[in-house]
């Protein structure tokens, strides 16, 4: 079974690594400075997990919303590649 | 105006993760106890629903989105008609705030798939690297790229719509955007050919395109502008294809120092505090420009005594942008490289010595 994995980064650093990658979604929270004050990430490793990932990340940012209102604060959602290893480190 | 709300009788299990807000979602059985109680034939009769086509499609482990999706292209098509009022009213309601989030990160996910399906076909090599703990870099024929994507939030969508006096949301083409950063224009324009000859096998439609390559603007240039309409989720994705050096150029951050400001303390006392405002050369030297030195609006009578010095940093704005995009077009960037780094850094000087006197809450509020 796949759960939704929520890790922070790493000190990995200048690593070069081949293969495939799994999507990352990292939600930011900044404020009026363009600080972040928050963020925390999620991972969809394959396309059948989009509809899990959609409705989770929607709840946390509906939460953080609330949490952190506009427009003192801003919530960015943004979409990038990460390295499956990190995923199974935090499995 | 109405919309297919997800209905709180539709899920009774408190388990059910869809509309339940607790958080305790992640790695808990219960939501798959919750999963596995679904009722498929239910759920079907009630197909109108796009929660519930997100919950099976969760049950079945099956991609939503390889063929187009009637309920969701139905669900988009009902937003797309909503007004500023119709968003305001949403706003305070979690169930039809959360469906459009659902929708709208469902499009965002599917079309960054697909566009990175792209990319990876007929690369054997295709690689990442990790820098100073960012992971952006996808190796692509021996080179670097990045690609991104970014979704705009309900505040900021209502915003715009205001400030562009837009009826509905069909009008804002730019709620899901993604960026492709190529090692120069050349790469970005052999990207943009194999995304263009690609997106009919993904079920996507290029509807409208701003080829700042091939055509220039005046005052920018090096970026192609795609407008993708999804077939699969009738969404509309803009993906900008571009020169990462003058992407790194233009959105170079800019800290403006406005010395320090009171700061009134919980218990009453006061402190001073450093004022800055962060923002980057594009913000600054493109979108606040252009309207500071427009004689028709109210901050060029404001800042008639600067306004020689701004139209020098516009100008200058523009020649770095060329340069790189000149040298890209030659193939020579890597040799000038050295010596246009050093321009940009003292551009940046300029612009922040410059911009201080500019109020800030005037910035602010250009750039809102």
């Amino acid at each position: 079974m796949k759960y939704l994995v929520i890790s922070f980064q790493k000190n990995n650093k200048n690593k070069e690594v081949k293969g495939f990658f799994i999507m990352k979604i990292r939600v930011t929270v900044k404020d009026k400075d363009n600080n972040i004050v928050y963020y925390e990430d999620f991972f969809i490793k394959d396309r059948s997990e989009i509809a899990e990932i959609s409705s989770i990340v929607s709840d946390k940012i509906i939460e953080l919303e609330k949490r952190y209102p506009y427009p003192d604060y801003e919530v960015e959602q943004n979409v990038s590649f990460e390295i499956p290893s990190n995923l199974n480190k935090n499995e | 105006m109405e919309i297919n709300n997800i209905k709180s009788s539709d899920y009774t299990s408190p388990n059910d993760f869809i509309i339940s807000n607790a958080k305790n979602y992640i790695k808990n059985t219960w939501v798959f106890e919750g999963i596995n109680n679904l009722d498929d034939k239910k759920t079907l009769d009630n197909n109108k629903d796009l929660a519930n086509d997100l919950l099976l499609a969760l049950k079945n482990k099956k991609d939503l989105f390889t063929n187009p999706n009637d309920q969701i292209i139905t669900k988009n098509e009902i937003f797309k008609k909503y007004t500023i009022q119709d968003f305001e009213s949403i706003k305070n309601d979690e169930i039809a705030k959360k469906e459009f989030y659902n929708l709208y990160n469902s499009i965002l996910y599917n079309n960054f798939y697909d566009i990175y399906d792209i990319l990876k076909e007929g690369n054997n090599d295709f690689k990442y690297s990790i820098n100073n703990d960012k992971i952006r870099d996808l190796s692509y024929q021996n080179d670097s790229i990045s690609f991104y994507a970014i979704i705009k939030t309900l505040d900021r969508i209502i915003e715009k719509m205001k400030r562009k006096n837009k009826t509905n949301l069909s009008e804002i083409t730019d709620i899901v955007r993604g960026r492709i950063d190529c090692r120069d224009i050349n790469q970005a324009l052999e990207i943009y050919n194999k995304i263009k000859n690609s997106l009919n096998l993904k079920n996507k439609e290029l509807i409208e395109e701003d080829n700042m390559i091939i055509n220039p603007r005046s005052d920018y240039m090096g970026r192609i502008h795609l407008l993708i309409k999804d077939k699969e989720t009738g969404g509309i994705f803009e993906l900008q294809i571009g020169s990462k050096n003058i992407t790194d150029f233009i959105e170079k951050s800019v800290v403006i120092d406005y010395g320090t400001k009171e700061n009134l303390n919980n218990n009453g006392t006061i402190t001073y505090i450093q004022d800055n405002f962060k923002s980057n050369i594009h913000d600054l030297c493109y979108k606040a420009l252009n309207k500071i030195l427009d004689p028709n609006s109210p901050y060029y009578k404001k800042y008639n005594s600067i306004i020689p010095k701004l139209q020098e940093l516009k100008k200058e704005y523009v020649e770095i942008q060329k340069e790189i995009f000149e040298n890209e077009k030659n193939s020579s960037f890597e040799q000038r490289k050295n010596e246009i780094n050093k321009k940009i850094n003292n551009y940046v000087l300029k612009v922040q010595d410059t911009f201080k006197y500019i109020d800030k809450n005037d910035i602010e509020s250009i750039l809102s």
